[in-house]
């Protein structure tokens, strides 16, 4: 590509060559897609932080935010579909890293908890909701690895049925009666 | 997997889907082991599409991600030279402040806009949008953008005028009267067409953008969501605007245009006349008089069409109210019937004037720039004279094209671009932006009616106001003259031209699209150039900027077209194979992809497939398309069936099975003959004689050939591709037919131009075919 005609604003070169990489079969490429997607929706992430404090980006709009700066706003973009298992997927990383990264420094690492706030109490009590939801999922993956990744992709991704189903190369009812079973079983994780 | 996990799964599935009481039966059935039926019963009383709680914990986890660290509160901020004083309010997308110089170098209140929230990109391009918009606009009822810049944490911000006022619907509370109100709204009126003018939809139009000061008079606020009109596209609306405002246009997702702010205005209007912003209560305005709730009701016309042409022509009529004159609110006008006459006659026009698609093109092409012009210059009564002109030029072809009117003469394409052409050459006073994109329209025009000489001569009265216009008109003003000089053969001014367009769009901040439609181009002209290694390099840059296009489909199928011609001259084989083959399945599901791309994409393939020898496969693609077209009858449908049954008859004639060749060529023929002339393809007859030479009928097979060539066949001087091939045919038919001498003549004339350097390649390969097998059939006639 010659220099006067730079690539365009959306699409992340090193993403592009990756996902050409992993599609092409090569070993390691997914995970080093998957390192550097997790980069990236950190980075979101993290700048939030520095920003609005009313910034409130949910899960799903980090990786939405993060697919954008991956490979622009094309919907029509062929490459999407590949990516979205990979987003989800660092998306929920992310924020399960967090969540026991918080829990480990309050906790003080398996000492006796200091005296916390009510406040605090309460932001434990999600963060430990997190990691519950993450066990689960990691357990559901043991069982049926494909009714964790629809259901992955859904909270994590917030990506649509038929996405997912085109994603997946499955039909939508497919979609439908794995998130079925997949709902059921998170919530039941975070009722025990 | 284990056992058990299948048993659990699948018990969920059935169970699930069962009514509680036979849950409980088949849940008995089953005589799961303990521990499996426990989890079973807590899935199915956890199951259920409530999934609140699961989306709070997860929105919670996201939100201390980003809570670890408090940012610094707004209030003695600082954003660039200011400093925050405090919140005045929020928007759609973005909080303002009230700000001043921190520096106290001057003293002044500034208004400072930030995105609310996280800075996404979608909120950073509308940021960077509106500073453009409002960058464009100076006009005293519109608040002014004073600076711009980005925050070290990149947070993008905007600083306008800071305007001391109250919100519109506060002002209406102090019942102020009517004159008053009416003045008010003819200087928002006069604000808006401000912003038309320079070419800016403001998309948003309602009470609360609208601060009103002490004096009362108003100002407009937020142009969030506005568009700059764009010269290349519908303007559609991709955000939702606030309802009980917005038109049905806007609200049904179609193409926003300065009509829609016409409704806007409408409804404003309405409000202020002391009715209500829903339609219901249309007609209860207390302050307005019957002709009021006219201009009202024509304002607020759910058809575009139907309502004021333009913010001035509302205005205008107001100002006749208040002069007493007769209104024009129901007043005819050339636009007016033009654009009826169309709406109701377009698909007539089309079917029944035998109009060829490019007029049409032309006419409704010209309709919009022509609609761009008047929203633009409405203003000026002498510049609005000249779109009323083409209004009525518009009319007057249309009426005279009536099937009523006609007389059985049909109106020449060329003709009525002719008359566009000198309309527009003979005025000068549109403005620059304006005329340049009506003369490139119409040189495009000019050329797919094949008139080069009037499309150099409208691309020259376009290039000299080139200064006055964007380098995305620029680059387009280039990439069509490149097309005018290619089409006169002069390939090197073609491709220097072509050079400079791209050079202009590297200089600017140019989109997809129009890099896209650019490299498409330079492919093009290295095929014609024969430059086959420049088109590949030039393809994978070309597919990038095609995907992230407006025209996804249809690009990649040119792109992938030209990049299979250039490596099928460069004899790469394999990769023609798989170049055809990627934009054939493209083809297949590309929703945007015009029939006609789709057959010559298909022809690509099928072909390359014939020339390779895999008949089968080939065969197998055919099936596929003669699936797509052989259902419909619609005009283009049948003509792409054409195409499917002259390729069959192609790879059926290649493998020597003569009847099924035979069969679908006279079938082809058969179709075709019902198609209108333009679309109807002569390379047929040449493919019967190719079949009946295959089935052995080969009297009849040299008579056909006789007849496509016009003429006895050559047996000396200098022959094409095309003629080549004939020449071969009418060999192996001569042959047959004991002609021995003549056929020798034929033989060794089609050879010659075997060895010739001209012989485009993608002819190479079926002529090497069809000559190698003739001294084996003039061996067997012996």
């Amino acid at each position: 590509m010659d220099p006067s005609n730079p690539p365009p604003a959306g699409a992340d070169p090193e993403i592009t060559r990756l996902l050409r990489r992993w599609q092409a079969g090569e070993a390691g490429a997914r995970e080093q897609l998957v390192d550097a997607v997790y980069e990236q929706v950190r980075a979101i992430a993290r700048q939030s932080i520095r920003g609005n404090p009313h910034a409130t980006l949910g899960p799903t709009d980090l990786a939405h935010e993060a697919l954008i700066r991956l490979l622009g706003s094309d919907p029509g973009w062929r490459d999407r579909h590949h990516l979205f298992n990979v987003l989800a997927q660092a998306t929920r990383q992310i924020l399960v890293d967090g969540a026991r990264r918080r829990l480990r420094d309050k906790r003080g690492g398996g000492q006796a908890p200091l005296s916390l706030s009510h406040a605090e109490e309460v932001a434990l009590d999600g963060d430990a909701s997190m990691v519950r939801v993450d066990d689960a999922l990691e357990a559901l993956a043991t069982r049926d690895a494909r009714r964790a990744q629809v259901v992955e992709m859904t909270y994590f991704g917030g990506f649509s049925r038929e996405e997912i189903a085109q994603a997946l190369e499955v039909s939508v009812p497919t979609v439908d009666r794995d998130l079925r079973f997949g709902r059921a079983w998170l919530k039941r994780a975070l009722e025990a | 997997m284990g056992g058990r996990d299948d048993t659990l799964l699948a018990a969920f599935d059935r169970l699930a889907a069962l009514e509680p009481d036979a849950r409980e039966r088949e849940l008995a059935l089953l005589a799961l082991d303990p521990d499996t039926e426990r989890t079973l019963r807590d899935l199915l009383a956890a199951d259920g599409d409530d999934d609140q709680g699961l989306r709070d914990a997860l929105e919670q986890a996201a939100r201390r991600l980003q809570d670890d660290v408090v940012p610094p509160t707004a209030v003695g901020a600082r954003i660039g030279p200011w400093r925050v004083l405090r919140e005045i309010g929020s928007g759609g997308m973005g909080t303002v402040f009230l700000a001043e110089r921190a520096d106290g170098a001057f003293a002044q209140q500034v208004a400072i806009k930030l995105l609310r929230g996280f800075p996404t990109e979608d909120g950073k391009r509308r940021l960077r949008r509106e500073r453009e918009i409002l960058a464009a606009l100076d006009h005293p009822h519109i608040a002014r953008l004073l600076d711009g810049g980005e925050t070290p944490d990149g947070q993008p911000y905007l600083v306008m005028e800071y305007v001391d006022g109250v919100p519109l619907t506060e002002w209406l509370a102090g019942a102020p009267a009517r004159d008053a109100r009416l003045a008010l709204f003819d200087a928002l009126c006069a604000a808006v067409a401000h912003a038309h003018r320079q070419l800016v939809v403001h998309r948003d139009l309602k009470p609360g953008n609208v601060l009103v000061r002490a004096d009362g008079t108003p100002k407009l606020l937020d142009f969030g969501v506005a568009r700059l009109a764009d010269l290349d596209g519908g303007t559609e609306s991709t955000r939702v605007a606030s309802a009980g405002w917005a038109s049905p246009e806007q609200r049904a997702g179609g193409a926003i245009t300065t009509a829609s702010d016409v409704y806007s205005l409408g409804v404003l209007l309405r409000v202020l006349l002391g009715g209500r912003n829903d339609l219901d209560e249309a007609h209860a305005m207390p302050l307005a008089d019957a002709e009021l709730r006219g201009v009202v009701a024509m304002a607020t016309a759910d058809a575009p069409t139907a309502r004021y042409p333009g913010v001035e022509a509302l205005r205008e009529d107001l100002v006749r109210w208040r002069e007493g004159r007769p209104l024009k609110a129901a007043r005819d006008s050339g636009w007016y019937r033009a654009r009826k006459f169309i709406a109701r006659h377009r698909i007539a026009v089309a079917a029944a004037l035998v109009f060829s698609s490019a007029t049409t093109l032309f006419v409704l092409g010209l309709q919009r720039a022509a609609e761009e012009a008047r929203a633009g210059r409405a203003e000026a009564e002498a510049e609005r004279v000249v779109a009323e002109r083409v209004g009525d030029f518009m009319t007057g072809l249309f009426e005279d094209a009536a099937p009523a009117n006609t007389g059985g003469v049909e109106l020449s394409a060329t003709e009525v671009a002719r008359r566009g052409a000198n309309a527009l050459l003979s005025d000068a006073s549109l403005p620059a932006a304006v005329r340049v994109r009506l003369l490139e329209r119409l040189a495009t025009t000019h050329i797919n009616l094949q008139d080069l000489g009037t499309a150099a001569e409208l691309l020259d009265a376009a290039d000299r106001d080139r200064n006055g216009v964007s380098a995305r008109m620029q680059s387009l003003l280039d990439h069509t003259r490149a097309r005018v000089l290619a089409r006169t053969g002069d390939l090197d001014g073609a491709q220097a031209v072509h050079d400079r367009a791209r050079a202009t769009l590297a200089a600017s901040d140019a989109d997809h699209d129009a890099w896209a439609r650019l490299l498409q181009q330079g492919m093009w002209l290295a095929n014609q150039r024969g430059e086959f290694r420049r088109t590949l390099a030039l393809a994978q840059e070309a597919l990038h900027h095609v995907a992230l296009s407006r025209e996804p489909d249809t690009g990649a199928l040119t792109v992938l077209n030209s990049r299979s011609i250039a490596e099928a001259n460069l004899g790469m084989d394999a990769e023609t194979l798989a170049t055809s083959r990627k934009a054939f399945d493209i083809a297949l599901h590309a929703g945007d992809a015009k029939t006609t791309t789709r057959a010559r994409v298909m022809f690509n393939l099928v072909s390359a497939l014939r020339d390779q020898g895999r008949f089968d496969e080939a065969s197998a693609a055919l099936d596929t398309l003669e699936r797509f077209a052989r259902p419909s009858f619609a005009e283009d449908s049948r003509e792409e069936l054409v195409a499917v049954l002259a390729e069959r008859a192609r790879v059926e004639s290649a493998r020597g099975r003569g009847a099924e060749a035979l069969a679908a060529i006279e079938e082809a023929i058969g179709i075709d003959s019902e198609l209108p002339q333009r679309m109807r393809d002569p390379m047929l007859p040449r493919f019967r004689a190719e079949a009946l030479g295959v089935v052995g009928r080969h009297a009849e097979s040299m008579a056909v050939l006789v007849e496509v060539h016009g003429g006895p066949l050559p047996t000396s001087g200098p022959v094409d591709d095309w003629t080549s091939h004939l020449v071969a045919m009418a060999s192996l038919a001569q042959c047959h037919l004991g002609l021995r001498d003549q056929a020798r003549v034929h033989h060794a004339m089609a050879s010659a131009v075997l060895e010739s350097p001209t012989l485009a390649s993608a002819h190479r390969q079926p002529l090497a075919t069809r000559l190698a097998r003739i001294p084996e059939d003039c061996r067997s006639r012996r």
